[in-house]
């Protein structure tokens, strides 16, 4: 069994979807995480065993060699890819409770900002490390956070911006949201955000790269 | 004098030059060799961006009412452009200002989207980028076009400064559009004052007899980590 789990493992880091994938040139015509996911599921290994010592073992070895600049978001999207591929099978355990999610995170841009590769980035990094991630896209403001706040009560919140423009309406942002759901933690990131902005607006966490949200969130 | 009217720059899609380098730069290969798939990926999207940017745009320039470096504001026929300091004081010398708003269209977008949407995000992705560098492009283009038209009247231009940037509010957006009719180049803007199609750039070009185009005055942004940080 822990012999699948590794293959599976690597295919996540290196980004190697289905046996049909070409890359990475060095795993050509082998199964990928699509192939082997399916047949860990048929040799009776646990949905949940497969997630925690495959998927988000994988996961956590892209997350980290993209803090430490060892790959880049090509090869995180295709490891992101991968992930994919495998959690396709893994979807009716989810639905039908067999795996619990880590929890709930509540994921946007702010208000004035319409960049999203950050924050996309970080929604595969958080979803990859076991959590479910409800993404309210760009552009967005308070009142859209509030809302899925009500709906999802004990959700943790991430914010993105990208412009120094932009960083006003994450303060407003975190705010309204607090003075909402005071205890529901924020963590906030992007290009111009800074710890002593974190510290200024009354914010959880700030993280400079996906990997440093996804080890706050499994702490 | 300069005509106060607006000019709509002739651009062609075969105008529009894309820097591999710089679509490689935005994927995080600052010195890297990419592998060759990011190379396959870039090399398609390039070919087919040919087909999905449609560059149009255009400007106004107009004569200056006052310029308060101090308080970062430029007053243009009466309405107030709240530039911020920092952009203010590349301004210095300027009599006109020209207006411009440019964009390629929002084919790139929505197909970028649409990859995306379908979990090829590596495709979606690079091709995104390559719409900000076409829309970056255009308005290179129209720089240009401002560069010769001031050099007729013997003037001389400034760097180019767009809403969102340098510390001017993105807000401004909405001022700076007041100075041309409604869906200029079929461009409107959000709720946020945000463009539509994304892919589009607005700003400002100042026009003196001394001024001169600089380095971007980066070392004087707080914003240590821009993605076009000591770039231009």
């Amino acid at each position: 069994m822990e012999d699948i789990l590794e293959q599976i493992t690597t295919c996540i880091e290196f980004g190697k979807i289905n046996k049909a994938a070409p890359y990475p040139p060095n795993m050509k015509d082998q199964d990928g995480a699509d192939e082997l996911t399916k047949q860990a599921l048929e040799q009776g290994v646990k949905a949940e065993t497969i997630l925690k010592q495959a998927l988000i073992t994988g996961m956590d070895r892209v997350g980290k060699k993209f803090s430490e600049k060892k790959i880049f978001i090509p090869q995180m999207l295709m490891s992101a890819k991968a992930m994919n591929a495998a959690i396709e099978h893994l979807k009716p355990f989810f639905t039908s409770g067999e795996i619990q999610r880590k929890g709930k995170f509540i994921l946007a841009t702010v208000q004035g900002d319409l960049h999203d590769i950050g924050k996309n980035l970080v929604k595969m990094a958080i979803e990859g490390s076991g959590w479910e991630v409800i993404d309210l896209g760009t552009d967005v403001k308070s009142e859209k956070i509030i809302a899925s706040l009500a709906e999802n009560p004990d959700a943790k919140v991430g914010l993105s911006a990208l412009l120094t423009t932009t960083m006003q309406n994450m303060k407003d942002i975190v705010q309204n949201v607090k003075s909402h759901y005071p205890h529901n933690e924020i963590l906030i990131g992007g290009a111009p955000v800074t710890e002593d902005f974190r510290k200024q607006i009354g914010a959880d966490f700030y993280s400079p790269d996906p990997q440093g949200a996804v080890a706050y969130l499994n702490q | 004098m300069i005509p106060d009217q607006i000019t709509y720059v002739p651009i062609h899609t075969a105008d529009i030059k894309i820097n591999t380098q710089n679509i490689l730069s935005f994927l995080g290969y600052k010195h890297q060799e990419p592998e060759e798939m990011v190379s396959v990926v870039i090399n398609k999207y390039l070919s087919e961006s040919i087909h999905l940017i449609h560059p149009k745009g255009g400007f106004i320039i107009k004569k200056i009412d006052h310029l308060d470096k101090t308080k970062g504001i430029l007053l243009i026929d009466g309405k107030a452009l709240h530039v911020n300091r920092i952009i203010a004081s590349q301004l210095t010398g300027i009599e006109f200002i020209a207006l411009f708003i440019c964009t390629i269209g929002d084919k790139i977008e929505k197909l970028a989207r649409k990859l995306m949407g379908e979990g090829d995000s590596l495709e979606g992705y690079t091709l995104d980028i390559i719409g900000s560098e076409a829309a970056e492009e255009t308005a290179e283009i129209i720089h240009q076009f401002i560069n010769k038209t001031a050099n007729q009247y013997r003037y001389s231009i400034t760097n180019r400064f767009s809403p969102g940037y340098c510390t001017w509010n993105v807000k401004e957006q909405a001022e700076l559009f007041s100075f041309f009719p409604q869906q200029f180049s079929g461009i409107t803007l959000t709720e946020s004052a945000l463009m539509s199609p994304i892919k589009s750039v607005s700003g400002i070009i100042g026009l003196g007899k001394e001024v001169k185009k600089h380095k971007y005055p980066c070392q004087k942004c707080k914003q240590t980590d821009c993605l076009y940080r000591n770039q231009h």
